[in-house]
């Protein structure tokens, strides 16, 4: 049954226009990040380094929770139309199920964009920095590692997107948690706020690896956010909304 | 038309478009104030120089978001028909563009009632200037005007909210991105008007890492280039509510 929900979900995303936001929004940190690494070079002498956190630390900080939001939103919006939240509710699929496809969805979206984040990054830094050979491997430890700090965020923008019942309303919450997330992680505190977890993945504000002594406790946040917004999402659909 | 708007008052008051204005003034506020330095003796031409920049990251979202919320209203209870036959679409296009103004105000409001309210907590020994606060809040309602009326135009022209929502988050980092470029580029990025409309400049030492705040001439024409906008906008907006097909 999980398996049909998560084809449900895929048809979704067939021609849909949430494609050109997918392709769009990532180009903006990449010639932002690229245009503001040429114009330090006089600080920035890291290569590669330095390039990978100019171009995703406006991402990771700002537009990656907004854009996890605009894919949660999109998903669940065709439930908050008409009265088909009803008709799921009455369905004979666990409403966890369908939860849980649009997480393995989105997940699928998020590993998608890191990709065209990773491709951009590249070019960016071959053809217009004129950096030498390719980046390092690590850069792609790094991406694997902000999806795995984006998990909390996506569930909880899942949460959100299905329980506030409103499109935009996740994407500004995203807006405002990567916000926040940029201060703790500042104070140094990243590892207890969900938002900040990408950030702090993606290596996206030092050159130097942050989580070289932290790796573990930085796993076990991202467990236990994502476990917690689960929990939440199940009590939500199987106690709070069987009123119709 | 007085009908239509507290028509469209108690939708706002049913959506709690209350916490959404809140949220947009937070976003902004906690990050001006939580990156300020904290001298209290440029207290508050830190926070003159810190809004503009941050409004041109969230307000661009912020605004998306607010237009996307009036319109989807409609778009999900599947209302339109139904309204377009009680009411004309002038007075609901009209009703609709007044909401969104009150609430664009009042996420400018909230943002100035948090500067002085930060300063007095603070306790800034640099005076408020009630000049530059005006042209803040001026500046931020005329842009954030505009891009709501951009926005909710794109509403009424895509049967999707994708595209307006998108484009906001887009335009938040276009207009963010524009603050790093030369002056004369950031006048051809209406979403990051707030930054060249800032009337604060900041110069710092690099060898001492020193900053320092330097206050500008109100740079007038952009504003009034903003409101040809606006009005260009509305209208826009006013012929696409005419012709919308239900």
């Amino acid at each position: 049954m999980l398996t049909r929900c998560m084809i449900a979900e895929n048809r979704k995303l067939n021609g849909s226009v949430i494609w050109l936001a997918f392709f769009i929004i990532p180009l903006f940190p990449a010639i932002m990040g690229t245009y503001n690494y040429l114009q330090n070079l006089g600080i920035l002498k890291n290569g590669w380094y330095d390039l990978w956190t100019q171009n995703t630390l406006f991402y990771a900080s700002f537009f990656f929770a907004p854009l996890v939001g605009l894919y949660a939103a999109y998903l669940w919006r065709l439930e908050h139309l008409g009265h088909n939240w009803n008709t799921i509710m009455s369905a004979p699929v666990r409403p966890f199920y369908l939860f849980f496809a649009k997480f393995i969805v989105i997940i699928k979206m998020v590993l998608l964009t890191q990709l065209w984040v990773l491709v951009l990054f590249v070019l960016c830094g071959h053809f217009w920095a004129g950096l030498p050979g390719f980046p390092p491997a690590d850069i792609i430890l790094w991406l694997l590692r902000g999806v795995l700090g984006g998990t909390a965020i996506i569930v909880l923008e899942l949460l959100l997107a299905m329980a506030l019942r409103s499109f935009a309303a996740p994407i500004l919450v995203g807006l405002l948690g990567g916000v926040i997330g940029m201060l703790f992680n500042a104070k140094g505190h990243g590892l207890l706020f969900p938002y900040s977890l990408m950030l702090l993945g993606m290596n996206s504000n030092r050159s130097e690896n942050v989580l070289s002594n932290q790796l573990l406790p930085f796993l076990a946040a991202c467990a236990v956010f994502s476990v917690v917004f689960f929990v939440l999402a199940h009590i939500f659909l199987t106690r709070r909304d069987v009123h119709t | 038309m007085r009908s239509s708007f507290r028509a469209e008052l108690r939708k706002a008051h049913r959506r709690h478009d209350l916490p959404v204005i809140v949220l947009i003034a937070a976003a902004v506020i906690v990050m001006s104030m939580g990156n300020n330095r904290n001298d209290p003796n440029a207290g508050y031409s830190a926070l003159f120089y810190a809004m503009p920049i941050m409004n041109a990251l969230v307000m661009s979202t912020g605004m998306a978001v607010l237009a996307s919320r009036i319109w989807d209203v409609e778009t999900k209870g599947n209302s339109c028909r139904l309204l377009f036959t009680l009411q004309s679409r002038t007075s609901l296009y009209i009703a609709k563009a007044v909401l969104g103004i009150i609430e664009v105000a009042a996420v400018c409001l909230l943002e100035c009632a948090a500067i002085v309210a930060f300063g007095a907590l603070q306790a800034y020994t640099e005076p408020l200037a009630f000049s530059r606060l005006f042209w803040l809040f001026l500046c931020t309602f005329v842009v954030g005007l505009m891009l709501f009326f951009f926005s909710y135009a794109l509403c009424l022209y895509f049967p999707s909210q994708v595209p307006a929502v998108a484009v906001g988050l887009a335009g938040s980092l276009v207009g963010l991105f524009s603050g790093f470029m030369p002056r004369s580029f950031s006048y051809f990025i209406p979403w990051g008007y707030f930054i060249p409309l800032s009337a604060m400049q900041m110069g710092w030492d690099q060898a001492t890492r020193e900053t320092w705040y330097i206050p500008q001439d109100f740079p007038v024409p952009l504003l009034l280039v903003s409101g040809i906008f606006i009005f260009l906008l509305l209208i826009a907006g006013y012929s696409l509510m005419q012709k919308k097909e239900v």
